[in-house]
């Protein structure tokens, strides 16, 4: 039992300003991706970690996943390559998830995807003009009776309607 | 004083309940989380102590806590406040459901204690008799593909190794379905238990559960439970004493449908591209590491303490066997009371669409049901008093898979879900062998080009084929599995492609 505590209103999506983490020695990296080295899979919970690190897996990073995991640069860039989550270019720093599944298309995803496209001016997947937000579609959030269902900066929204993701672009 | 219980699912997530925790804040309410009943159309629902029992309330908003606390205070009767639900057992969504694996979902706090009385039980019987008494509840696998469990269990068991693994499959990627979401948000518990005792029974000491990564509500419950469980030693060395011990890890997905497929999971598991590999050998005999490897999904596994609870042969009455039990059911999409039911198999397609489901929720009249997921088939009317067992779905070319359903109104275009069934073969497919990963793409096409084409029949005709192809040459499920919703669509609403 506990007491609810007085939060920021999270219905305003928080709006994230670009990454402005000073970058890190190679000695900082490796010290990073150390305690991965000892789990099952590892190279996937260090590429995670590059990840939320730096919004991206950049070449310099894949030579030390290599390095460390005892692999080709080409068999960790197979790998990295595989995953959705995985990018090895830099990210802004939002995100706008749309699902596009089945039970969403039920609920008129489709019409969603054209109205956000048509304020974009362009095609999902894409940035935003200012750079700021990563738009792209995700396969099913778990929320399929009130779809759509989109995610903004990692928190869900059902019943999503064109203008309220809009306003968040 | 009052005492709140609030639904933490990620339904509630979605649709404002930080806004209700803000409004709590500012009441003489005390909270306690719990997980969804699973009634998805009045989320965020909350529950309140009341002299006859728990009431519940939803939709609940900020102006809702308000009115309520105001009447608490006011000593005032809330029974005609309109969010007013009363006793959730007696809701007529959930009245007749038999929950078993969902036993203590929605009611029981994430924050109690886990005693984990089953598996201490358990763990004073002989292996080979669990074993033996999961065969005669004939639980199959809750993943897909129906495979009776036993087997599995014996011969992980009776494979000679000097480690054996229990994964779970918590990759849920079927669209329609959220059972493994709600179960892990709501009593992450049963799968931890359930997960132990299939370690007792088989011989292994070490689990592991492969969650997807846009899940990041079950990740922190998981999380927690699975560290309660070390600190009550509910997991680690010599569990209540005894000789067993095992160790539980969560591994986190990255982004791939495919890895919900067993083989293409270990791979994932052991750090690798996530790839299909060839069958056999049977990741019972040779699977994470080469060792033999019980991989189930969350449903199966979180069934175990129930069924053990009950007994295999009372477990084994429930259902139409050779579908025995109980199964969660999802339904979904365009329908107006969406959720999760779960019920003993043999109910038919109707009465969840129509009497649970309550029809579509655009109001326009109903035209198509997916189930089964992505790979699943496409129903018509006609087809709705089908009765949902493994069996009976079968004979109508179709499958229960996860237990998804996904319910589409009049204004569905068949092609178009067709064409989607082809390109998301194409988005997923990992790549490893042609009749999926070209197959795709040409069926993509085919499809797309329908409207314009001088020869409708013919180009028919070539996807007939190219699902031939599909079906008979690929390596795994994904790929000849993809013909099911393509064909489903073009026999049953021939028009649309015309
Ligand atoms: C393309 C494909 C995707 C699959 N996705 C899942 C999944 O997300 N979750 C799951 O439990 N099983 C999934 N399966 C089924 C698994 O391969 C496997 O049969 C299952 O995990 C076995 O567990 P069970 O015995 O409990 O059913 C998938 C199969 C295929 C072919
Ligand atoms: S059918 Fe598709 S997903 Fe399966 S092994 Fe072949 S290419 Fe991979
Ligand atoms: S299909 Fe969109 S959330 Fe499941």
């Amino acid at each position: 039992m506990y007491r609810a505590k007085r939060t920021r209103n999270i219905r305003q999506y928080n709006r994230r300003i670009p990454n402005t983490l000073p970058s890190m020695s190679e000695a900082e990296v490796r010290e990073l991706l150390q305690p991965c080295t000892n789990l099952v899979g590892g190279i996937i919970h260090a590429c995670r970690r590059l990840m939320s690190q730096f919004g991206y897996i950049s070449a310099d990073h894949r030579i030390i996943l290599a390095d460390i995991f005892n692999l080709s640069v080409a068999e960790v860039s197979g790998i990295i390559s595989f995953y959705h989550d995985f990018k090895t270019t830099p990210q802004p720093p939002n995100t706008l998830r749309i699902c596009t599944a089945e039970a969403c298309q039920a609920n008129r995803s489709r019409d969603l995807v054209k109205a956000i496209e048509a304020h974009l001016g362009s095609t999902i997947p894409c940035q935003t003009v200012d750079g700021m937000t990563a738009v792209s579609f995700v396969y099913c959030l778990g929320l399929c009776p009130n779809g759509p269902a989109v995610e903004i900066n990692g928190q869900l929204v059902s019943n999503a309607s064109a203008d309220q993701v809009i306003a968040n672009l | 004083m009052t005492t709140a219980y609030i639904s933490n699912d990620s339904f509630a997530h979605a649709l404002g309940r930080s806004a209700v925790m803000e409004a709590l804040a500012t009441q003489d309410i005390d909270c306690v989380d719990v997980g969804s009943y699973g009634l998805a159309w009045l989320e965020p629902l909350i529950e309140i102590d009341s002299p006859s029992g728990r009431v519940a309330f939803g939709p609940v908003s900020a102006d809702v806590v308000s009115d309520l606390a105001a009447l608490i205070n006011a000593g005032a009767n809330y029974d005609h406040h309109s969010s007013f639900l009363g006793d959730i057992h007696e809701h007529p969504f959930i009245k007749k459901q038999q929950r078993l694996v969902f036993r203590n979902v929605g009611y029981a706090a994430l924050t109690d204690t886990p005693t984990y009385t089953t598996l201490k039980t358990v763990l004073e019987r002989d292996p080979h008799d669990l074993i033996n008494e999961l065969e005669v509840s004939g639980l199959r696998g809750r993943g897909g593909a129906g495979f009776p469990a036993h087997i599995k269990w014996r011969t992980v068991a009776d494979t000679p190794a000097d480690q054996r693994y229990i994964v779970c499959n918590a990759d849920e990627g079927d669209s329609g379905t959220f059972s493994d979401r709600m179960l892990m948000e709501g009593d992450p518990d049963a799968l931890i238990e359930g997960m132990a005792i299939a370690g007792y029974a088989c011989g292994a000491s070490h689990g592991y559960i492969y969650l997807r990564s846009e899940y990041p509500y079950a990740l922190h419950e998981l999380k927690r439970s699975i560290s309660r469980a070390y600190d009550h030693k509910l997991l680690g060395n010599n569990i209540f004493d005894s000789e067993f011990s095992f160790d539980l890890q969560v591994f986190v997905g990255a982004g791939a449908y495919i890895c919900g497929e067993e083989t293409s999971l270990l791979e994932s598991l052991e750090g690798k591209r996530g790839q299909i590999r060839a069958k056999p050998p049977l990741p019972a005999i040779a699977g994470l590491f080469n060792k033999p490897t019980l991989v189930h999904n969350v449903i199966t596994l979180a069934s175990v303490p129930s069924l053990f609870d009950l007994g295999g042969e009372q477990y084994g009455e429930l259902g139409v066997a050779p579908s025995c039990g109980t199964i969660p059911f999802q339904i979904a999409g365009n329908v107006k009371y969406g959720g999760l039911i779960e019920l003993e198999f043999g109910h038919t397609v109707r009465e969840l669409v129509e009497d649970y489901g309550g029809g579509t929720r655009s109001g326009r009249p109903f035209r198509s049901v997916q189930i089964g997921g992505p790979l699943g088939a496409y129903l018509s009317e006609a087809e709705l008093d089908t009765p949902l067992t493994y069996e009976a779905m079968q004979t109508i070319g179709a499958g229960i898979g996860h237990g998804g359903l996904v319910v589409f109104d009049d204004t569905v275009d068949l092609r178009e879900q067709a064409e989607y069934a082809f390109e998301f073969c194409e988005i997923e497919s990992c790549g490893k062998c042609t009749p999926c990963r070209i197959g795709s793409v040409r069926g993509k096409e085919l499809v797309q080009g329908l409207p314009q084409t001088s020869n409708v029949e013919a180009d028919i005709q070539l996807i007939h084929e190219l699902c031939d192809v599909m079906e008979n040459a690929s390596l795994c499920q994904m790929g000849g599995m993809t013909p099911i919703p393509v064909r489903s669509a073009l026999e049953r609403f021939p028009e649309d492609f015309r």
